[in-house]
């Protein structure tokens, strides 16, 4: 058994040290940062569109949080709260921060790129091999579970929702059924139980707590298929389970708390249930159906995208032989037990009643259960997986099951082929020829390696090894190959750039900003721009601060942004900075707000005209909804004012400017109208049919007028770029108090301020209020007003001392839960190795290396121990010197010795730890390598 | 208990109260003689002070020591009526004299040779700095390595209590001494055959400590101390750990301080000076794991090797405080004696089993290395003996001393500035008028029986703006008439009060007026 953990443990580090070269040698960053071309303030002067549409989460949230992982531990703080969204919302409680996922710590130590690079490559490599060591201890052969592991790990779920922490969580499913599995037969089950407790731990700060409920339930439903006959050990690992669930107590108890506190949890509790499209089910043999976000073409099917409808796909092949797995082995109780839960499965994503009542069950009801198709797939690779090992296994495959395996092929390849057309015509689409000479192609591939998979199976046994590489190449053409390219490498300039109106966001003084119209700096992409916005993009949200925002803020666009603004609500929520992509000075009036459909392309031979009736007297812009996605945009276009048909003004832009979904807004210079005349704004184009961009709108395109306003206006405008205005509104305060007050030190879980003032007043500091906050005056403990969404309260007459500090007692007890439940799992775990002599045998066994054959007498030990003190001393002094560690001041506002002299106290902790710690350890190794030798001599 | 243990108990305890009662220990030389110390002596004065006016500490007052450090001068002060001789005294009997007894507990539970005893006895009683708050922590442990001999789980009542004590009289102590209880009881759970036995010693001693907290928690909280009391320990743990802490200075680098010379005797002054004394110290530390890891690889484990390894690593986390504090020295050397005794006895069973003239050198030098450095620990903390003499002529001369001082001989210079102040406070004050002292002399508020109208008797521990305004809004609110300020006060690690607290002295520049009185300046209120 030993020598059989041990070849596991050499290929999971030797993978893993593989993986680190890999990472640290690649150029580029493998990251979707190109994303931000999609936004005209990141691609005003030359655009490319994005390489995959669909990967915008990674990019506005993942990466982000990351990096203020990385900031603030940096910075010595431990992240429980990010003050730079909404005002300040949880962060240690948002596990989708995925903050203490075990390879997180890559990206805290490698450099950016090979930090990136290694954690995703690792994911793929860590789901493989659990998937590995699952399917071996399932009784498979190698080639079998290899087969598997291509399969799991390049599968669609995996491949597209990799930069998720969706997968995070994921990739613990095989290990917790290998741990399932391996207690079946072990003598003593205890270091297996304390390794589920930490896998449950880890697959919690994985990051996803749908995916880890729906981990959960497999992983529960596979214990009782094993153990329902021993309840003691199931009652064990259900306690265990539970101890996991302890263990990540310092995540898990915030995390709950602030779910019961978001905007969220309301919103869900009102019955939203995602379900997939049943039509969307060809997607399990031909993924690229409508296309795909990583190539030219991509449509997805309506009410869902490409990562949820194609997220069951794991290639045509295990589909195939998962059948004939339930039809040859249906009394193979593995098979049988996959199969009922692909079925399962199935019905839940798809809607397919009865199965899909359990979805009104609690918990359900609020998750998304259309990601059961992750299951799905693999519950058909496994079941696959020991279809051809029972195939591989055989001499000769008997007449009748190569007739069967024939006719299934015949089958589907034929209903592909009837099937396609139908379904691509139904839905309406009129896709480019281009993609569609793609999709035969996708067709042909698809259907020839599935044939190739099969012949090789069937005809090519004698030759094993020849077999086996075939059998994979062919499988790899359905998965790997389709996917290689869904996540791309990224140019390092491309990481996050700096347009001119961000560097001039970030040169001035500290404020909160707000978007309005098209989005700019997306939430939550302005952590790393270090950029305060009122806005949050971490699927919880406050409750209260959500409700205030919703109701300050009621006009949204199809973004779900900020289209108009209020000066009270800026005034409300302390904005001072407004990104916006209009002139917010001007009156805006739309004509047409409708935005529900794609009108018919802007050719030459179809424009647009929209009539109005001046509302004002003077027009200064006119705003449009572009739409330029699957097409080439090189067209121009142009925009006129016209009065009785005479064009008071046009304007001529190219279509490589507009962007899609996202307003294009023309500044003019003032026209002055006529009142109660009627005018007409039409829009123009060059293009033909192939080339042409299309204009969003309802009956007619939406068009949005600016009018000069007559008073002056409260915004100042600060900046402008070619698509983004920056204004500023001087009223907009993060602290409202009538007294004086300066902030002594102000840090995301931290704001100390002092203050003077003769009376008592209240002050209001635009921290939502939320269980942790607390405000203490001279040190004592202060109420905060129980009717203001933030924190406000009394500040009496005279100079105080105000902090205001985040301290949660939801982290206080996750740590002390970890921590008992960690040291109860130490315990346990050394208790069995206690027991099983092997702290004895260690001990013997230095013991033997190391005591010498006579007695040493105590002179020679002193000795070693001296020579040992002055080596350790001398070389750390020498590095000390070399390195030259500088140590800056910490901030206080003590006086004291330290500050009146300038020394920062911390140094003295570092020389002292270090240096004690490594002239123990050297002068120890000195003389326990002294001791060898002797022994040797 | 024979007869002959319980007679040599009784007498060494005899001789040491005998010795403590004439010659002193720890910061003071004598009860009935000596210069009163206004800061250590003077804050036990200053608390008392305030708890007689009826205030509570940590709410009223602002104490960095456990209650249980402080009460026996309030209680008895309130018995026999407040003194500095009072205060000695119980310094003496309470603190240093049951420490001492239970440093002796310890070496008489290692059984060495009784020369060794005497040692160890001898140097912690002579050394300052050994009192109650690190015996609470070596009883604890002393108590929990007889509980682990004991078959009987009720023992771990009694280690559960003491460490909920050592708590109560020093939050350190306490947290040092939990991180050693607390890895004997995981490593009991690791090893112990029955698990079970372990769950309910540490049950038992679990008992014991929420009986005593649970007992303080009621006390203070019914008298509405309690939380005051928390945010107060927290906050010292806080500002001691951080750059924040008041009185401390950094750990002496030799790389600034040794001898630019290639002469022999500056070399060995500078090895022998009081800062490389801290170096050898942690040398001692690092021989003694060396030593435990030497027993447990070569497996030469003995029956005291537990004892050893919790006084080891007690003695190495006290000593870790010297980082920041390292004039705190004296403060941490109790264990290492006690460590010193044990190796010695070892060291010279050792000379006198060999044969080898190797092993007789180098026990010899050994010895003779713990012995030098005992020795120049004398040499710097102890370099007044001389005064021993004036000790029988002070306890039967008339003193004629200012109130509140008692029976102790001190110098007619400070007897004659205390009675200045005396004297001015008193003709210019009301006994409930309150008074502050600008100076870190605490004990100045006992002897003029006046209060403080802030939490701080030692104004430099508000050195954190939070604290200084929170001073400085008490002197505001109070409209305290006299400020006074002490030009001979000891300026903490030569920062004055006066650059400590720049809000305070702009507010005392602008409201009061300055004059002098003898070493004194008088701040008073403008009208």
């Amino acid at each position: 058994m030993l020598r059989k953990t041990n070849w596991s443990l050499l290929i999971f580090f030797a993978g893993l040290c593989a993986i680190l070269l890999t990472s640290s040698c690649i150029n580029g960053i493998f990251f979707p940062s190109d994303i931000l071309n999609y936004f005209p303030l990141f691609s005003e002067n030359s655009w490319r569109p994005p390489h995959n549409s669909l990967l915008a989460d990674p990019v506005f949230q993942f990466e982000p949080w990351r990096w203020y992982i990385k900031d603030q531990l940096s910075s010595g703080i431990f992240p429980l709260w990010n003050d730079r969204n909404g005002l300040g919302v949880p962060f240690l409680a948002n596990p989708q921060t995925a903050l203490l996922f075990p390879l997180t710590i890559a990206y805290l130590l490698l450099p950016l790129g090979s930090g990136l690079l290694f954690i995703h490559l690792a994911k793929v490599f860590l789901f493989g091999f659990f998937t590995f060591l699952y399917l071996r201890v399932i009784k498979l052969g190698v080639r079998s579970s290899f087969f598997g592991v291509l399969a799991t790990s390049s599968s669609a779920f995996f491949m597209t929702w990799l930069l998720w922490p969706h997968t995070n969580v994921s990739l613990f499913l095989p290990l917790l059924l290998f741990l399932v599995e391996k207690m079946r037969n072990a003598h003593n089950r205890v270091l297996l139980y304390v390794a589920f407790s930490v896998c449950t731990a880890f697959a919690f700060f994985g990051g996803h707590p749908e995916t880890f409920f729906q981990v959960g339930l497999i992983v529960i439903a596979y214990t009782l298929f094993r153990f329902y006959k021993s309840w003691r050990i199931l009652l064990n690992i259900v306690f265990f389970g539970f101890i996991g669930l302890s263990l990540a107590g310092i995540q898990l108890l915030p995390f709950v708390e602030y779910l019961f506190n978001s905007a969220e949890w309301v919103r869900r509790s009102n019955f939203v249930i995602h379900f997939l499209p049943l039509a969307s089910v060809i997607q399990y043999f031909f993924p690229f159906t409508l296309g795909a976000p990583h190539l030219q073409y991509y449509k997805a099917f309506p009410g869902t995208n490409f990562q949820e409808s194609a997220g069951g796909y794991v290639g045509i092949i295990p589909l195939i032989l998962a059948f004939i797995a339930i039809v040859a082995l249906r009394k193979n109780k593995l098979v049988v037990f996959w199969s009922v839960v692909g079925i399962i499965a199935f019905g839940i994503s798809y809607a397919i009643p009865p199965i899909s009542w359990i979805t009104f069950l609690p918990i359900f009801e609020n998750s998304a259960n259309h990601r059961f198709v992750g299951i799905l797939g693999f519950s058909a690779v496994v079941s696959a997986s020991v279809i051809l090992h029972s195939l591989l296994r055989r001499k000769a495959l008997y007449s009748h099951t190569r007739f069967l395996l024939i006719l299934i092929i015949g089958g589907i390849a034929s209903l592909a082929v009837l099937l396609l057309p139908l379904l691509v015509s139904g839905i309406g689409l009129n896709p480019p020829q281009q993609f569609m000479s793609l999709l035969q192609m996708h067709i042909l591939l698809q259907l020839l390696s599935t044939a190739g998979f099969f012949l090789s199976l069937l005809f090519l046994q004698r030759s094993r090894l020849l077999q086996f590489f075939l059998l994979l190449t062919f499988f790899f053409l359905q998965t790997g190959f389709l996917f290689w390219n869904y996540v791309p490498f990224t140019p390092r300039n491309e990481y996050y750039p700096s347009p001119n109106v961000v560097k001039k966001l970030q040169s001035l003084p500290k404020g909160t900003y707000v978007e309005v119209g098209n989005p700019s700096v997306k939430v939550d992409a302005n952590i790393l721009y270090n950029l305060r916005s009122v806005e949050n993009y971490d699927a919880l949200g406050i409750k209260e601060y959500k409700v205030l925002y919703d109701s300050s803020f009621p006009i949204k666009n199809h973004w779900d942004n900020i289209d108009q603004v209020s000066v009270e609500s800026l005034k409300r929520f302390g904005i001072r900075y407004i990104l916006s992509d209009y002139d917010l000075r001007l009156h805006p009036f739309a004509l047409q707000k409708n935005v529900s459909m794609i009108l018919p392309e802007l050719t030459k031979e179809r424009g647009y005209r929209v009539s109005f009736i001046p509302q004002q007297e003077i027009l200064s812009g006119i705003r449009l909804l572009t739409a330029n996605f699957n097409r080439k945009n090189t067209c121009t276009f142009s925009v006129s004012v016209i009065q009785k048909e005479n064009e008071v003004f046009t304007t001529k832009h190219s279509c490589l400017d507009v962007r899609d979904k996202m307003y294009f807004y023309i500044p003019i210079p003032d026209i002055h109208l006529i009142p109660n005349q009627q005018y007409q704004i039409g829009i123009q184009s060059d293009a033909d049919e192939t080339n042409a961009i299309a204009l969003w709108g309802g009956r007619d395109p939406f068009v949005q007028l600016y009018y000069k306003a007559s008073e002056s206006s409260v915004f100042r405008l600060l900046s402008r770029g070619k698509s983004t205005y920056l204004f500023e509104y001087p009223q907009g305060e993060r602290i409202t108090y009538s007294g004086k007050f300066r902030i002594l030190t102000e840090s995301p879980q931290k704001l100390v301020l002092r203050t003077e003032n003769g009376n008592p007043a209240k002050m209001l500091i635009r921290i939502p209020q939320y269980p942790g906050w607390d405000i203490l005056i001279d040190g004592h403990l202060t109420e905060s007003s129980k009717s203001h969404v933030f924190l406000e309260f009394v500040v009496p007459p005279s100079e105080h001392i105000i902090t205001v500090v985040y301290r949660p007692l939801s982290f206080t007890s996750g740590v002390l839960l970890s921590i008992v439940s960690f040291l109860f799992l130490v315990v346990l775990s050394l208790r069995v190795l206690v027991q099983s002599n092997v702290f004895s045998k260690l001990l013997g066994y230095l013991n033997k290396s190391f005591a010498p054959r006579k007695k040493i007498p105590l002179w020679q030990h002193a000795i070693v121990f001296l020579v040992g003190i002055f080596v350790s001393l001398t070389t750390y002094v020498v590095m000390v010197k070399i390195l030259q560690i500088s140590f800056a001041m910490p901030e206080t506002t003590a006086i004291n010795w330290y500050t009146v002299h300038g020394y920062p106290r911390q140094q003295d902790y570092f020389y002292f730890y270090t240096g004690f710690v490594y002239v123990a350890v050297v002068t120890s190794s000195l003389w326990i390598l002294w001791l060898w030798i002797k022994r040797k001599h | 208990m024979d007869k002959k243990k319980a007679l040599t108990h009784t007498i060494t305890g005899f001789l040491i109260i005998a010795f403590l009662s004439f010659f002193g220990s720890g910061v003071i030389i004598s009860p009935f003689y000596g210069e009163i110390n206004f800061i250590d002596e003077g804050q036990f004065g200053g608390w008392i002070a305030h708890m007689l006016k009826g205030e509570h500490l940590y709410e009223d007052i602002y104490a960095a020591y456990g209650p249980l450090y402080i009460y026996p001068f309030y209680l008895l002060s309130k018995l026999f009526g407040p003194s500095v001789f009072l205060i000695r005294i119980v310094l003496i009997v309470f603190n240093v004299f049951l420490a001492v007894f239970i440093a002796w507990g310890i070496i008489r539970k290692l059984r060495l040779a009784w020369y060794f005893q005497l040692f160890t006895l001898a140097m912690l009683l002579i050394v300052p700095g050994y009192t109650m708050r690190q015996g609470t922590g070596l009883l604890t442990i002393l108590l929990y390595v007889y509980a682990l001999e004991k078959r009987a789980v009720g023992w771990n009542f009694l280690p559960g209590m003491t460490l909920a004590i050592s708590y109560l009289i020093s939050t350190e102590i306490g947290i040092f001494t939990s991180i050693i209880i607390l890895l004997f009881v995981f490593y009991q759970f690791v090893v112990a055959k029955n698990i079970f036995d372990v769950f309910k010693r540490s049950l038992v001693m679990f008992i014991g400590l929420s009986i005593v907290f649970f007992l303080f928690y009621w006390w203070s909280a019914s008298e509405g101390w309690f939380w005051p009391y928390i945010s107060t320990i927290s906050d010292d743990l806080r500002t001691y750990s951080s750059i924040d802490l008041p009185n401390g200075m950094n750990f002496p680098n030799p790389l600034v301080l040794y001898p630019r010379s290639f002469f022999f005797l500056p070399w060995v002054k500078f090895l022998v000076s009081k800062e490389m004394l801290l170096y050898w110290l942690f040398l001692f530390y690092i021989i003694f794991f060396f030593y435990l890891l030497a027993a447990i690889i070569l497996r030469r484990k003995q029956k005291n090797t537990p004892l050893i390894f919790a006084i080891s690593l007690f003695g190495f986390l006290l000593s870790m405080i010297l980082v920041g504090r390292s004039g705190h020295f004296p403060f941490t050397l109790s264990p290492l004696f006690i460590l010193f005794a044990y190796f010695l006895d070892l060291l010279v069973k050792k000379w006198k089993k060999t044969q080898s003239y190797g092993e007789k050198i180098t026990s010899t030098v050994l010895v003779t290395l713990i012995l030098l450095f005992s020795l120049r620990i004398l040499l710097i903390y102890r370099p007044h003996f001389i005064k021993l003499l004036d000790v029988p002529q002070a306890v039967l001369s008339k003193k004629n001393n200012p109130s509140y001082i008692g029976n102790v001989f001190i110098s007619s210079s400070q007897k004659k500035d205390i009675q200045t102040m005396q004297n001015f406070v008193w003709t210019n004050t009301k006994p409930t008028d309150t008074i502050f002292f600008l100076g870190n002399e605490p004990m100045m508020y006992l002897l003029v029986n006046r209060d403080n109208p802030s939490r701080f008797d030692l104004p430099e521990v508000a050195n954190t703006l939070e604290k200084r305004l929170e001073l400085l809004n008490a002197l505001q609110k109070d409209k305290t008439e006299y400020i006074i300020y002490d030009t001979k006060s000891w300026d903490v690690d030569g920062v004055s009060n006066m650059q400590r607290l720049p809000e305070v002295m702009k507010y005392i520049r602008s409201s009061y007026e300055e004059r002098t009185l003898g070493s004194y300046i008088i701040y008073s209120r403008k009208n």
